[in-house]
């Protein structure tokens, strides 16, 4: 089957959401690990953020690399889902759901909401287009994130957005994590109902920790 | 005894509307079928000279996947692992209200009423469903030996009624159960394997084109499917896609 | 008239060699030429269609189903016979040739059961290769189970569902055709009529059920494999849509109606809860290999089960049947129950039924055993009854089931019509008076893989491609007769609906032409039978209009074929003064109760011919000829 064929077969169609959607998910941990570095203190986060600033080519590799997964995995999201919608045309009177969760029947929805967020929170913490927050140097001349992000964790407006965008990203995690095994394949009988229950987990797990940082900064913990 | 109150989906034909309309279905005996309730309710319709709710059905043994009804939201009724024509109004209580209504999804155009077009299942199994071997000049039946495992894992798979209960329960109207349990069937036995890549590519293909979704996991349809057909069949033909893939490269 | 079945000469084992020697072949080139034209897409229709289609023949495939792949024999759950002897138990061709045509009571032709018992191999073999998940051992051989009427382990089954198996690889290789262009399939199609030019069958009329239209199809060759006639009874374990309708139109353009008496009451289905009931549903007979049939000894015994000591309980076919036990055959064990529940013995309500006990099995190899063999018609039987056979014993009582009857065929399958074919149930060929259990899996199979594609060559190759065409006046003259009847079905508006004519035939047939007859119930029944013809050509109540999809139109038209085919069964029930097999006269058994057959006067097939509604047909025999083996009496003890 040619490039064009695999695209355009339904089943193509899903491995490639399944594997970008396994990039993406790489990245939401990365990016967890990265922010943990906050938890140092200044000098922590700083660092961190002078390391990667002292390997531009590396960093902008890596974005592109993730903005290219994200657009495909978002391209091929609408994608599937206009086609199924067109599947389905008539509805049901009554329709129970018998086994399709919240998540599951509005990844859709979910992955929309993370979309904005993203947007947002590019806008916000990496381009600061929309914050009044400076980013300022500390006193060993690093970018001081810390501040920043301590700052930017303070304003109601910002934790609230940050609170759904998380909320969102765990309902997409919920289902997208195990789905992503099944439709690549990967499931036996035996761990499908182990990987769904692992599923929940992982996504509450990701949305506890990434939920722990503004949490620390509201409780005064970080300062 | 019980009396109940039905809101069936009537419809003349593919052009027509359609609408639910109301009846009632007086003096049910609980040991009937849910068949036998509507044969109740249509012998009266007859008897007043309108027309009867046309419904497919044929063996009323559970076994020939004729029968077709979303009964109060869910293919084939609340019974788990349960056709129409085997569901029993024992499990209905006095005064109960009943949605009846058709398969739905594009790929399966309504006919009349119930009734449902679904020849696309049938397109899909003659894109590559079965193993090319011409009558006769075959090896005797032990030659080929078949892991007790396996002859029962294809069987587990090839248990399906071809119903289509699978593409009426999935919001994308998508027939991959049913797909992968006729991929998985003969990808399990030595004697399919070696059309198997062809297979999955033929048969996922048809399937698209016959208007159906793809899979988004939900997996309503093993809870819809009388046979109790897995979805880790699904994930079983997105392995052997894979495959294909790898190999064809 | 004296009817010739063809049979070739030479000893039994040589002759379907002798035949195929003889038979003339249709070069490949020649062969797209020919088209023919198969109705019904069960195990004989489409193993048929699939195998013409893969030679080369241009191929026409009816049903009425929405899908081929629904046909009946879907149902068919215990498993299929074959002479493999895998398991080293001594069988052999000749004992499954020897079963089958002792367990028909000596009234089939031995060359043709002789050539079923041979070409048994070869369908094991190709359904393996089609990929049949047929059950397996675990270094990966095929399994077998034993069956009633046999002493040795031949059958072959997947799970309880070896029908739907079987059917569903003939539908692939079907399928396979189909794509390959060979075969054109036309689901939800009836065929209505049956054209004969020049005393040659040359297409069908058909109906189309989603449109309504009224079409002629020509063919060089018409293959028939539309099943049994068990629903003239109303309630039997057929599906609600098979009919009689095919053959019985065929019979009226003159093909001969062979032994329609002889039907099959099944011992092991559910007994009949209510007047609603639409049909009734089989338990595998395979159930008999652990549970045992029991009923009280005390007639009008309410008790539950359980509470009925061992010393109360009378295990009527272990006794009767000692050797057998409750594997006798299906003939003699469902007339045994009904003789139990005439003496007022039966259980559940009602009084018919019997008891059919697992609890010995579940002691002697624990709960899961019994779950791994027969899980599924528990379940089964759960779901319909309500009941828990693992806690209690199963009710079982017997229903009609099967047809050995049929259209008359000659050793090539080829009906008095030439050109006419007629495979599988719809023929009455290989079972004699009874059909043993696992054997009509066989002869669908056997009929439509091996057998027409050697056959049908011979007739194609005697005559011209494309002699037919759809305007010739006899396709007029068909077409005209199928639309006038639907218009008079739908012109009646009378009172009583179809299902109402139908369940009162099924009452006459099942009283008086049911498990046992007598010459005053015959007669009973062939004086109720055409008042009831008569009212329902009044009071019918069609509803709808013919140009549309109308499931009345279509009951209608089956049931008022099955009210002038039931007077035929009667006659031939009433001129066979004989006991044999599925046909049980009252006044004629032994002593103790078992049939008793009369060689001398009735060893023959009886083919009748039409001879106008209502009138006597006109009897013709083919004196049944055993060279092999001698006639002996059927005993099971």
């Amino acid at each position: 089957m040619s490039i064009k064929g695999f695209l355009s077969n339904l089943v193509g169609k899903k491995i490639v959401m399944a594997v970008t959607g396994m990039f993406l998910l790489f990245f939401v941990l990365v990016h967890l690990l990265g922010n943990s570095s906050i938890y140092l203190g200044p000098d922590g986060i700083n660092n961190y953020t002078q390391k990667l600033q002292s390997m531009p080519l590396f960093v902008w590799l890596f974005r592109f690399f993730m903005i290219t997964v994200f657009i495909i995995h978002v391209y091929f999201g609408f994608l599937l889902y206009l086609e199924n919608k067109n599947a389905k045309p008539d509805k049901y009177a009554i329709k129970k759901s018998l086994r399709a969760t919240f998540a599951s029947k509005n990844m859709i929805w979910t992955g929309l909401v993370v979309f904005g967020f993203l947007l947002y929170h590019l806008l916000h913490f990496t381009f600061r287009v929309i914050s009044i927050e400076r980013l300022n140097l500390d006193f060993m001349q690093r970018p001081d994130v810390y501040s920043m992000v301590i700052q930017g964790m303070t304003e109601v407006p910002s934790i609230v957005l940050y609170f759904f965008g998380l909320l969102a990203l765990m309902f997409h995690i919920f289902h997208g994590f195990q789905s992503l095994f099944q439709t690549l394949g990967v499931l036996s009988e035996k761990m499908h109902p182990g990987l769904i229950n692992f599923s929940k987990l992982f996504a509450f797990f990701v949305f506890l920790s990434y939920s722990l940082i503004p949490a620390v900064i509201i409780a005064g913990i970080l300062r | 005894m019980m009396n109940l109150t039905l809101l069936v989906w009537r419809q003349k034909n593919a052009n027509d509307k359609g609408r639910f309309e109301k009846y009632e279905a007086k003096n049910i005996n609980h040991e009937m079928s849910f068949l036998e309730m509507l044969d109740v309710v249509n012998e009266e319709l007859i008897k007043e000279g309108k027309e009867p709710i046309a419904f497919d059905h044929d063996c009323r043994e559970g076994i020939c996947g004729m029968c077709s009804q979303v009964i109060n939201g869910v293919p084939h009724g609340p019974l788990e692992k349960t056709t129409v024509c085997q569901l029993h109004m024992r499990h209905f209580k006095d005064g109960d209200v009943i949605y009846i209504e058709p398969w739905r999804a594009k790929a399966f155009p309504i006919i009349k009423d119930l009734i449902v077009d679904r020849s696309a299942l049938d397109r899909i199994i003659q894109a590559g469903g079965y193993i090319s071997v011409h009558t006769g000049g075959v090896p005797d039946a032990n030659a080929i030996l078949i892991p007790k495992e396996d002859a029962d894992a294809a069987m587990d798979a090839a248990e399906c009624i071809g119903c289509g209960a699978c593409v009426a329960a999935c919001p994308n109207g998508s027939a991959m159960l049913f797909t992968a349990a006729k991929v998985m069937h003969l990808a399990k036995l030595p004697q399919g394997k070696i059309e198997a890549f062809r297979r999955v590519c033929l048969m996922t293909e048809a399937m698209q084109k016959e208007g159906f979704g793809a899979c988004s996991n939900h997996y309503e349809c093993q809870a819809a499917c009388p046979k109790g057909i897995k979805v880790s069949f699904i994930s079983g033909l997105n392995r052997e896609f894979i495959k294909a893939q790898l190999r064809s490269k | 008239m004296i009817l010739n079945g063809k049979c070739p000469e030479g000893p039994l084992h040589e002759k379907w060699d002798i035949r195929r020697h003889e038979l003339k072949l249709v070069s490949p080139a020649n062969r797209r030429k020919f088209k023919i034209i198969v109705v019904g897409t069960g195990l004989a229709g489409a193993s048929a269609a699939a195998t013409l289609g893969e030679l080369g023949y241009n191929v026409e495939a009816f049903c009425y189903q929405d899908s081929a792949r629904r046909a009946h024999s879907i149902a068919a759950q215990g498993g299929i016979n074959a002479a493999k002897n895998y398991p080293n138990d001594g069988d052999s061709i000749y004992h499954l040739f020897y079963d089958t045509i002792k367990g028909g009571d000596f009234r089939a032709r031995e060359a043709n059961v002789y050539r079923l018992a041979m070409i048994s191999n070869n369908i094991i073999d190709q359904c393996v290769a089609q990929g049949v998940p047929f059950a397996r051992d675990y270094a990966g051989y095929l399994d077998n189970r034993s069956f009633g009427g046999a002493q040795v382990s031949r059958t072959f089954y997947a799970r309880g569902q070896t029908g739907q198996q079987l059917l569903l690889g003939a539908y692939s290789a079907l399928s396979r055709q189909v794509k390959a262009g060979t075969v054109k399939l036309f689901p939800r199609t009836e065929m209505l009529d049956l054209v004969v030019i020049d005393g040659e069958a040359k297409g069908i009329i058909v109906r189309d059920l989603v449109t309504g239209e009224i079409r002629a199809h020509c063919a060089d060759a018409v293959c028939l494999c539309t099943g049994g006639y068990s629903n003239v009874f109303y309630l039997s374990t057929n599906a609600m849509g098979c009919n009689v309708t095919a053959t019985f139109r065929a019979y009226k353009k003159g093909a001969y109606f062979a032994n329609p008496c002889f039907t099959q009451i099944h011992p092991t289905c559910i007994p009949v809860s209510g007047d609603y009931q639409s049909k009734l549903t089989l338990m595998s007979e395979s159930l008999r290999n652990d549970g045992r049939v029991w009923v009280p000894k005390k007639a009008g015994d309410k008790r539950p089960p359980q509470e009925i000591p061992e010393d109360e309980r009378d295990y009527f076919l272990e006794r009767k049947y000692p050797s057998y036990g409750n594997l006798a055959p299906r003939d003699i064990s469902s007339r045994a129950a009904k003789e139990v529940c005439d003496e007022g013995r039966g259980v559940g309500p009602g009084g018919r039924g019997v008891y059919l006990d697992f609890a010995d099995a579940i002691r002697r190899l624990g709960e899961n055993t019994i779950r791994q063999r027969y899980g599924n018609l528990f379940e089964m039987y759960e779901r319909i009854t309500g009941e828990d056979a693992y806690k209690q014993p199963m009710r079982i009582y017997p229903a009609p089931h099967y047809t050995m009857g049929g259209l008359w065929v000659d050793y090539n399958l080829q009906s008095n019509i030439e050109g006419l074919f007629v495979l599988g149930e719809a023929n009455f060929s290989d079972h004699g008076a009874n059909r043993l259990g696992a054997s009509a899996l066989m002869q669908g199979l056997a009929d439509g893989y091996f057998i027409i594609p050697y056959t049908i060559a011979d007739y194609l190759a005697k005559t011209k491609a494309d002699k037919a065409s759809i305007n010739h006046p006899e396709f007029k003259k068909s077409l005209d007769a199928v639309s006038s009847n639907i218009k008079r079905l739908l012109s009646i508006k009378g009172k009583r609906t179809v299902n109402e004519f139908h369940r009162e035939l099924g009452k006459i047939m099942w009283d008086n032409v049911g498990m046992a007859r007598s010459e005053a119930s015959l007669k009973k029944a062939l004086a109720e039978i055409p008042l009831l013809r008569e009212d329902f050509w009044k009071n019918v109540r069609v509803t709808g209009t013919d140009l549309e999809l109308n499931q009345e139109l279509e009951k209608a038209g089956r049931v008022a074929d099955f009210l002038e085919f039931a007077e035929l069964m009667a006659w031939d029930a009433l001129h066979r003064n004989e006991s044999c097999g599925g046909h049980f006269r009252v006044e004629f058994q032994m002593p103790d109760g078992e049939a008793k057959r009369n060689d001398e006067d009735f060893c023959y097939v009886a083919a009748w011919q039409y001879k106008g509604e209502g009138v006597m047909p006109e009897l013709h025999k083919e004196p049944l000829v055993f060279e092999s083996i001698k006639l002996a009496v059927r005993s099971y003890k």
